[in-house]
């Protein structure tokens, strides 16, 4: 099935055949921009199967395939989706190491995850770039749409106004309105962050206008459980810290509409006293602290000493949700494995993706003993460039005078012995302070010095100057072995590859193999059995204007964006 | 009286960074002050002290183009009633952003718990005394400290952070050297911690090395009208001195 668009080299439409898109409504009319939006509302697929739409512009033809796929039977009632930000098998092995140690060759003890009944490899990418970011992907997992660099649970188009794209409907979305299931979601980020927004936003900016706005959106969504952090982005603007534009007080409206709200560990635990039925918890102005920072470096912490850890955070909102007989869906999100890659921080990245790991034990613990037909997906949304490539003898780098001979002090091959990590405490967290430390570094970064030692506070390896460049910070490892910079910015970026998928439950086995990382979604609604279409006249992935307003039938919209060419925005329902 | 709307900072990333691009800019507001000039510094601010609150002589300004026309005609205070026009980032004459800042600061009172006396005339005062914490349900909280220097003469030293275009009428004083350029990336976040200081002069230029500012301090929520950068703290500074 097809359908064709045609405009002229002034952005004006001049031919349409929809051929077997069959029944259309509305023409919708042009944008105050440059480009043409043409929107079809009432478009009916019949079918499950590929849909194309071509757009001729000024002699340019462009074409899209979006397809609507066959329902899969499944058995799992839950879904558990685990994202550690960033996370690569890189990573996983270092991190691994770190934690239970390994003796001639040999791990004392494998990671949680390491048990999955399935592994997968998952692409990333975006519709405008081959590189991709935290909003971008999770939405391919949240909603099986590719998007745009920053959006979410949208396709981005021209119009001024960043939250009205036309919209996907998130997995969540779906299962609210065909099943009445509950949703949660659980970060160590700012919890209007771009991968737990992923779960219900709509928008093509992940910035700080629109972050506010996904704030609202969650209220209105009906998301049952919230953890994290950013207060900020909740207080009115008439608060001092607010980062709102608005004077909307979400901390009123969220207690108003009946959410148990908590603040601090402490009071999480008491409210777990008697199970609230919706819960919000948020526990820092932006983002969490790291686990390191939590348990060790305890001076960084400020004002914020009791702050929940993934693990409790996660447990809690297993209990809340498992209290719903019609099933649930939890996001839970180690943020920081992504935040502490991007300033080149290895240890706190390593020690936030241990406790992710300990997470992922603590859910399958609960869902052994809770609820067994529980879809357990754990999984990365894109990558950093972190590497371990041999060790390094502190003492001997510490005490040698010239780049030379803090090279002469990295071990490689079989002069990399092992590193001396140690865990006097047994709970499975490295004393990073040691003797022998890997030589791990992100092999994309600005101009900065590496020590490859654990530092005291969390890492500012680049500073910008004054005309505007990055520059090596004198005071971040100033014995370091200095680095020239081969990305533009102060940071590490995200790099290409594919991500590891690991699965345990029932529809684990659906994970098996390499694909887009949007097949996750699939394999999410092949895990409980989805199937809109018997269920609610869905055939795939619908996407009402408003989903918290019911179902708007709006079907499909298609989008050309003048001489760039078009795209298609799909979406499809069957009555 | 806060009826600002508030304009958030990282809309500023959407605006292109000139500092970023260009390489280098000349410091020009750059004073050295002899440290024991420091102490008898008088409040030198050339403007009127704006928060006295004054009877409302002048009708309540509507538009940034009347308050800008005010500012420039009156120098005077303005009693400010009306929301900020947005989108702001237009195209002031030099000065002028400074002069509807301190306008602006007329509708914020904060009140100290506790009233602080200073003996001097000039009084230090560092980042880490600008808080007392952070209730999450009702945001910072700003020390007795901080809100009893409101209106008074202060001089604190830290880090300019990379202006958004050399010709602006502030610069933002942060605590530690930023890693990034919070103008330049879209969705990167200012601290909390930082101040923005308002310049007498009509040009500054910038440096990475620490600074010791002194001038005017004002509390309480503000917009700048040209950026949209809400500060909580700001120094109408008369005086720039470099630390290296």
């Amino acid at each position: 099935m097809a359908a064709t668009l045609g405009f002229n080299a002034d952005g004006e439409l001049t031919g349409v055949d929809i051929g077997g898109l069959a029944q259309f409504g509305i023409l919708a009319g042009a944008l105050p921009t440059k480009s043409q939006s043409v929107i079809w509302r009432g478009v009916m697929l019949p079918e499950a199967g590929d849909y194309t739409v071509e757009v001729t512009a000024a002699g340019t033809t462009r074409e899209a395939v979006w397809t609507a796929r066959e329902p899969m039977a499944g058995t799992a009632r839950n879904v558990i989706l685990f994202i550690a930000d960033g996370m690569t098998v890189p990573m996983i092995t270092a991190a691994r190491i770190a934690s239970r140690g390994i003796v001639q060759g040999t791990l004392n003890d494998n990671f949680y995850m390491d048990g999955a009944e399935a592994i997968g490899l998952a692409h990333t990418s975006s519709v405008d770039s081959l590189m991709a970011d935290s909003a971008n992907t999770l939405s391919s997992v949240n909603t099986g749409h590719i998007g745009s660099v920053n959006s979410t649970g949208s396709y981005s188009d021209t119009s001024p106004n960043r939250l009205d794209d036309p919209r996907t409907e998130t997995f969540a979305e779906i299962i609210q309105r065909t099943r009445g299931m509950s949703v949660g979601v659980v970060t160590t980020s700012d919890w209007s962050d771009a991968t737990p927004a992923a779960v219900w936003a709509h928008g093509r900016d992940r910035g700080d206008a629109n972050r506010a706005a996904y704030v609202v959106q969650a209220l209105d969504a009906g998301i049952d459980v919230i953890m994290g952090g950013g207060a900020r982005r909740m207080l009115p603007n008439t608060a001092e810290g607010s980062r709102r534009s608005d004077d909307r007080d979400m901390f009123a409206e969220f207690e108003g509409a009946g959410y148990t709200i908590v603040t601090t560990a402490t009071e999480l635990d008491a409210a777990m006293g008697e199970l609230p039925e919706q819960l919000l918890g948020v526990f820092t102005p932006s983002d969490l602290n790291v686990w390191l920072d939590r348990n060790v470096y305890t001076d960084n912490l400020g004002d914020f000493t009791d702050q929940p850890g993934l693990v409790d955070m996660t447990v809690a909102a297993l209990d809340i949700l498992n209290q719903n007989e019609n099933g649930f869906y939890l996001e839970v999100e180690a943020a920081s494995v992504d935040k502490q890659m991007h300033p080149l921080d290895q240890e706190r990245a390593l020690s936030d993706l241990i406790e992710f790991d300990f997470a992922v034990g603590a859910a399958l613990e609960w869902a052994a003993e809770n609820a067994p037909d529980t879809l357990i997906i754990v999984t990365a949304d894109h990558g950093h460039g972190y590497e371990v490539y041999g060790t390094v003898d502190v003492e001997r780098f510490n005490a040698a005078t010239d780049d030379a001979g803090r090279i002469a002090a990295i071990g490689i091959y079989n002069g990399a012995g092992y590193p001396t990590y140690t865990d006097e405490d047994g709970d499975g967290f490295p004393n990073w302070e040691a003797s022998r430390v890997f030589a791990g570094t992100v092999n994309n970064h600005p101009a900065y010095s590496e020590d490859f030692q654990v530092s005291p506070i969390p890492r500012a390896p680049s500073i910008t100057n004054e005309s505007g460049a990055n520059i090596d910070n004198p005071d971040d490892d100033p014995n370091g072995l200095p680095m020239n910079a081969n990305v533009p910015g102060g940071s590490g970026v995200h790099t290409l590859q594919d991500v590891p998928v690991f699965a345990f439950g029932p529809g684990a086995e659906n994970i098996m193999g390499i694909y887009h990382q949007r097949d996750i979604f699939f394999h999410m609604a092949a895990g409980i059995g989805l199937n809109p279409a018997a269920e609610d006249g869905m055939i795939s992935v619908a996407a009402p204007e408003t989903a918290a307003a019911g179902f708007d039938p709006s079907l499909l919209a298609i989008v050309g964006a003048g001489l760039a060419g078009g795209f298609v925005i799909g979406r499809a329902r069957r009555k | 009286m806060r009826s600002f709307s508030r304009m958030l900072v990282a809309l500023i990333g959407l605006i292109a960074c000139a500092a970023c691009s260009n390489s280098s800019t000349s410091i020009q507001q750059i004073t050295s002050i002899p440290p024991e000039a420091l102490t008898a510094l008088p409040t030198a601010s050339p403007l009127p002290n704006t928060d006295v609150v004054e009877a409302a002589t002048s009708a309540p300004v509507e538009t940034l183009a009347g308050m800008a026309a005010l500012a420039a005609a009156s120098r005077q205070t303005l009693t400010v009633d009306a929301p900020t026009p947005l989108p702001l980032n237009t195209q002031l004459p030099p000065g002028d952003a400074r002069v509807i800042a301190a306008a602006t600061d007329t509708a914020m009172q904060p009140t100290a718990r506790s009233i602080v006396a200073f003996d001097e005339s000039v009084v230090p005062i560092t980042f880490d005394e600008f808080y007392d914490g952070y209730n999450l349900r009702a945001g910072l909280i700003m020390s007795d400290k901080l809100v009893s220097l409101d209106g008074r003469a202060v001089t604190m030293e830290g880090y300019m952070a990379p202006p958004l275009k050399a010709e602006l009428d502030y610069f933002v004083l942060t605590r530690i050297r930023l890693s990034f350029c919070p103008f330049c990336t879209t969705g990167a976040d200012w601290p909390d911690d930082i101040a923005l200081v308002y310049l007498t002069g009509d040009a500054t230029g910038a440096t990475e090395h620490p600074i010791r500012v002194t001038g005017r301090l004002e509390v309480g929520t503000s917009v700048d009208q040209e950026t949209g950068m809400v500060s909580l703290v700001r120094i109408y500074a008369d005086q720039m001195e470099l630390l290296s």
